[in-house]
C-alpha cells in the first residue's frame, strides 16, 4: 500500500513537471491540488513539497544548462530584493491563515494562471510582426511598480508554493517594459531563489515531510525535463486550450474543497 | 559545484529514502516531519534514514543561496560594486529566512 501511495506521489509530481512545461508555467500550480485533493494532505504540506520541488527543478536545470541563459541577471536580483522578502513574509502569514483560506487564495491563483495562460497565447496569435523576444538593448522602466508587484509575487510563492511566474513575467513585460523573452528567461531564473526564501520557514514548522518531498521532487523534475522535449515536437495551440480548462477546472475543484 | 552539491543531495536522500524502508517496512505515509535543522548540523542522528534524507533536502535548499553567492563573488572581482552589494542583501535575507517561524 505505501509502495502503491510513493508511486502515486511521484507519478503526480511527474504529471505536474510535465504539464507545467507544456504550458511554460511552474508544476506547483497543478502539484499542491493533487497533493491535497487526491492524497489528502494539509495544504502547508502540499506547499512545502511544492516549493522543495521547485528548488530541486531550478537546480537540476541549472545544472544541466547555462545559468541564467537570456536572463537579465542584474534585474532579477534587483527584484529579488523584494521578492524575497514577500516570499519570507508569505511563508510566516502560511502558519497563521486557515487551511481554506489558503485554498480559496490558491484557488484564485489557479484562475489567475489560467487567464495569463490565455493572454499569453492571445499576444503571441495576434502579433502582425514578429516580436523580438530578446532583444538587445531596452530600458527597464516603473522599479517602484515593478518592486512593489516582485513583493506580491514572492507572498504568493510563499504563501501558495508556487513560482509566481504568472505574476512577475507580466510585470517585467507589461510594465517594466522588459522584452517578453527576456522576461521569461529572468523569472525563471529568479523562481529557485524565491523558493528558497520560504522553504526553511516551512522546514522550521515541520511542514517539510521527507517521504512525501522525495518522490514527488523526483516526480517533478522528470516531468518537467521530458515536458521540455516533448513541447518542441507538439503543436501546442490545441493542447494549450485544454490545458488551460484543467487549470480552471482544478480551481474550482480547490474553491469547494476549501469552501467544504 | 551547484551539480555536485546536486548529486550529493540526490545521494543523500536516496540513501536515507532506501534506509527507512529497511527498518520501517510498516511505514505510513506521510511519515514524520524533517529532522530540525540545528540536529542536522550537530549529527544528532536518531534515525539515520530520516536524517540523512533531512540532510539531503537542506542541502538541496541551500543551492540557491550558493548561487546568490556565486554571484556576490563575480561582482565583486568584476568591481561592480553596486550589484555585489544587491546580491549580499539577498544573501542576507535567505539567510534570516533559516531563523524566521
Amino acid at each position: 500500500m505505501v509502495a502503491l501511495i510513493l508511486a502515486g506521489l511521484f507519478a503526480a509530481g511527474f504529471v505536474a513537471g510535465l504539464l507545467g512545461a507544456l504550458l511554460g508555467i511552474g508544476g506547483g500550480i497543478f502539484l499542491v491540488p493533487a497533493l491535497t485533493l487526491i492524497f489528502g494532505l494539509p495544504i502547508r504540506v502540499a506547499v512545502g513539497t511544492s516549493l522543495v520541488a521547485v528548488i530541486a527543478t531550478s537546480a537540476g536545470v541549472a545544472a544541466m544548462l547555462p545559468p541564467g541563459r537570456g536572463a537579465d541577471v542584474p534585474l532579477a536580483l534587483r527584484l529579488e530584493i523584494a521578492t524575497t522578502a514577500g516570499a519570507i513574509a508569505g511563508g510566516v502569514l502560511a502558519g497563521y491563515a486557515s487551511p481554506q483560506a489558503l485554498g480559496v487564495l490558491f484557488a484564485a491563483a489557479v484562475f489567475a494562471t489560467a487567464g495569463y495562460t490565455l493572454y499569453k497565447a492571445r499576444r503571441s496569435a495576434a502579433a502582425g510582426v514578429p516580436e523580438r523576444l530578446f532583444a538587445r538593448e531596452y530600458t527597464v522602466q516603473r522599479w517602484p511598480a515593478g518592486l512593489a508587484m516582485s513583493v506580491v509575487a514572492g507572498m504568493a510563492s510563499g504563501l501558495l508554493g508556487i513560482g509566481g511566474g504568472f505574476i512577475k513575467v507580466p510585470i517585467m513585460y507589461a510594465v517594466m517594459g522588459v522584452p517578453m523573452g527576456i522576461a521569461t528567461a529572468t523569472s525563471n531564473f529568479m523562481v529557485g531563489i524565491t523558493a528558497a526564501a520560504s522553504v526553511f520557514v516551512y522546514y522550521g514548522r515541520g511542514d517539510i515531510h521527507p517521504l512525501v518531498v522525495i518522490p514527488t521532487a523526483v516526480g517533478i523534475f522528470a516531468g518537467a525535463m521530458t515536458g521540455v522535449r516533448v513541447m518542441a515536437r507538439l503543436r501546442v495551440a490545441w493542447l494549450r486550450t485544454a490545458l488551460v480548462a484543467l487549470l480552471v477546472l482544478v480551481g474550482i475543484q480547490m474553491l469547494l474543497h476549501s469552501l467544504g | 559545484m551547484t551539480a555536485f552539491i546536486s548529486a550529493g543531495a540526490v545521494a543523500l536522500m536516496a540513501a536515507g529514502f532506501a534506509t527507512t524502508f529497511v527498518a520501517h517496512p510498516n511505514l505510513s505515509l506521510p511519515g514524520p516531519a524533517a529532522v530540525p535543522v540545528q540536529a542536522v548540523v550537530r549529527l544528532e542522528v536518531n534515525d539515520v534514514g530520516l536524517w540523512a534524507m533531512s540532510a539531503g533536502i537542506l542541502l538541496l535548499a541551500i543551492i540557491p543561496m550558493l548561487r546568490v553567492l556565486l554571484s556576490l563573488f563575480m561582482f565583486l572581482v568584476a568591481r561592480r560594486l553596486l550589484d555585489a552589494l544587491i546580491a549580499g542583501i539577498i544573501l542576507l535575507e535567505l539567510l534570516l529566512s533559516t531563523h524566521v517561524r
